[in-house]
């Protein structure tokens, strides 16, 4: 996992006057589950179609398998398999005829594979596509992202529209299996439980900047939780690294992003020995990031 | 990969180009069997509205249809650069185009050459209205590439085609081929389907201006096409 196979460097774009982008750098360890996190409109996608070449940076530069893909988008997308959110395919086209018409775009296509992955995913080959339920559709464009055996696979909310069983079943069927693959999966969703049982790393991507971008076990390691009721005077500005802070009926909910302990030292001063410690899942640390209050608009008590 | 996108658009456009096989065949057919009309009339009231509807037709499926179906966003994440995807489109297009054309002009050649006219003369014709047809065809396509829905393309169509009788009317009440010269008609794709009545140096100026702006055209439609911003942010 030591070589990078996504990276973005300082990425800026904007949509005439409104930034989408604002300085994203990120890099995409290789053979990861990567989940790439953000609120709706946060510029997921936007990124992701920058990465596949399809839309141009005002600046910046980003590499997809070591191709640059604003001077060669094709082998980018050669390389990568890719799934949009809520996909639509030619619906007029019959399964075995799309996976035919697709093969002809990738050198690397295995027709065999493509025959295990149709029985695996249960898709019926003379269908045609219009008459697929949603998640035949998801499993379709899926096939159709890896058949090709691309090193990275790049999908955008994926289960976008899915049942909760069929979200469930798409990760364990697909992420299980690309990650004993060992292929690089770039990952965007905004359904932080989807993520959190798979993804090795995390980006939290909030108004078009990486806020924060770890392994998720260190993010669940460093990331925790205060519960005290402060006896003495507290000034929340001099606690490093205060992500969130919540007050109801005298008790408070500090939310720190390096619980070292100068921060243990200045909550024990404010509180004594009635200082809770807590873990976080990944659900509460992408509020904390991304809705926190950074402890600006709790007065000192 | 050519050959797969060009599959895709025959696809696509194959019962476009049988309905309007049908359709030119069937009228031209009725009116030179009843002979209501001298054959000249007939071709010309039935040939010249088709030779400016088939293209819009054909035109919204390229593009409109695909925007509003949100498959072009599909087609372009596939490896395979955005000239190809237009070449095959435009290809797909021409042949659809000029298919039902190239069928009932042999079958008329056949059936009616040397009655009326002659066989040299009708087929002049049908080459000269075929050829107004692709060039206003590729004036509708760069206009109308942004469109999202068949509807807005088929107005957009409309307004170029508007555009283009203002600028015939402008000419011929201004008398501006007189005045300024001849080329300020030949711009006018409509000359294309005068050239029957232009003098022999008038032929070559239509020629050579429509083939500058046919290029010009061409060129404009693969800029723009490169640019396309495609799905949702």
């Amino acid at each position: 996992m030591s070589e990078t196979a996504i990276s973005i460097t300082d990425l800026h774009f904007a949509y005439g006057r409104h930034k989408i982008l604002d300085g994203v750098n990120l890099d995409v360890p290789q053979g990861s589950v990567f989940g790439f996190l953000g609120r709706n409109g946060a510029g997921k996608t936007t990124a992701i179609q920058l990465l596949l070449g399809l839309l141009a940076p005002q600046s910046g530069r980003c590499s997809v398998g070591g191709h640059d893909p604003q001077t060669d988008a094709v082998a980018v997308r050669r390389a990568v398999g890719y799934v949009a959110e809520d996909q639509r395919m030619y619906d007029w086209m019959r399964v075995e005829q799309i996976l035919k018409w697709t093969s002809s775009f990738y050198p690397t296509w295995d027709h065999a594979y493509a025959q295990q992955l149709l029985r695996q995913f249960d898709l019926p080959p003379k269908g045609k596509i219009k008459t697929l339920s949603k998640g035949q559709n998801t499993r379709l464009a899926l096939l159709l992202a890896l058949a090709h055996r691309p090193r990275i696979v790049i999908l955008d909310d994926p289960t976008l529209g899915l049942d909760p069983i069929a979200r469930k079943e798409f990760l364990r069927s697909v992420i299980t299996l690309l990650q004993a693959q060992g292929t690089t999966v770039f990952f965007s969703s905004h359904l932080l439980y989807e993520i959190e049982p798979v993804a090795d790393w995390v980006a939290i991507l909030d108004r078009g900047r990486i806020v924060k971008a770890a392994p998720t076990d260190e993010l669940r390691d460093t990331i925790r939780r205060f519960v005290l009721r402060p006896k003495a005077s507290m000034d929340l500005s001099k606690i490093p690294g205060v992500l969130d802070v919540a007050r109801q009926d005298g008790q408070w909910n500090v939310t720190v992003e390096t619980a070292g302990a100068e921060t243990r030292a200045a909550l024990s001063a404010a509180a004594g020995d009635d200082v809770e410690e807590l873990g976080l899942n990944l659900d509460e640390i992408f509020e904390a990031y991304v809705i926190g209050n950074r402890g600006r608009e709790v007065a000192p008590c | 990969m050519l050959k797969a996108l060009l599959w895709k658009e025959w696809q696509e456009q194959r019962w476009r180009v049988a309905l309007a096989t049908v359709w030119l065949l069937g009228m031209t057919a009725i009116g030179l069997k009843t002979r209501i009309l001298p054959d000249i009339g007939v071709v010309m009231i039935i040939w010249n509205p088709a030779t400016i509807i088939l293209p819009v037709l054909l035109g919204m499926g390229l593009f409109a249809t695909e925007r509003k179906e949100r498959t072009l966003s599909y087609l372009i994440v596939h490896p395979v650069s955005r000239s190809q995807i237009l070449a095959a489109k435009v290809m797909a297009g021409l042949v659809a185009y000029v298919a039902p054309f190239l069928v009932c002009g042999l079958m008329v050649c056949l059936a009616v050459g040397g009655r009326e006219l002659s066989t040299a003369d009708l087929a002049g014709g049908f080459v000269i209205m075929g050829a107004m047809g692709i060039v206003l065809f590729a004036w509708q396509l760069l206009a109308g590439l942004r469109c999202r829905r068949g509807e807005t393309y088929i107005l957009v169509s409309v307004i170029v085609l508007g555009c283009w009788g203002v600028h015939a009317a402008v000419v011929e009440e201004w008398r501006l081929t007189e005045n300024v010269g001849y080329w300020t008609w030949a711009l006018n794709p409509f000359a294309i389907g005068n050239l029957n009545y232009a003098k022999p140096s008038e032929v070559w100026t239509v020629i050579t201006l429509q083939s500058l702006i046919l290029a010009g055209l061409g060129f404009g439609l693969w800029s723009r096409f490169r640019r396309l911003r495609e799905g949702r942010s």
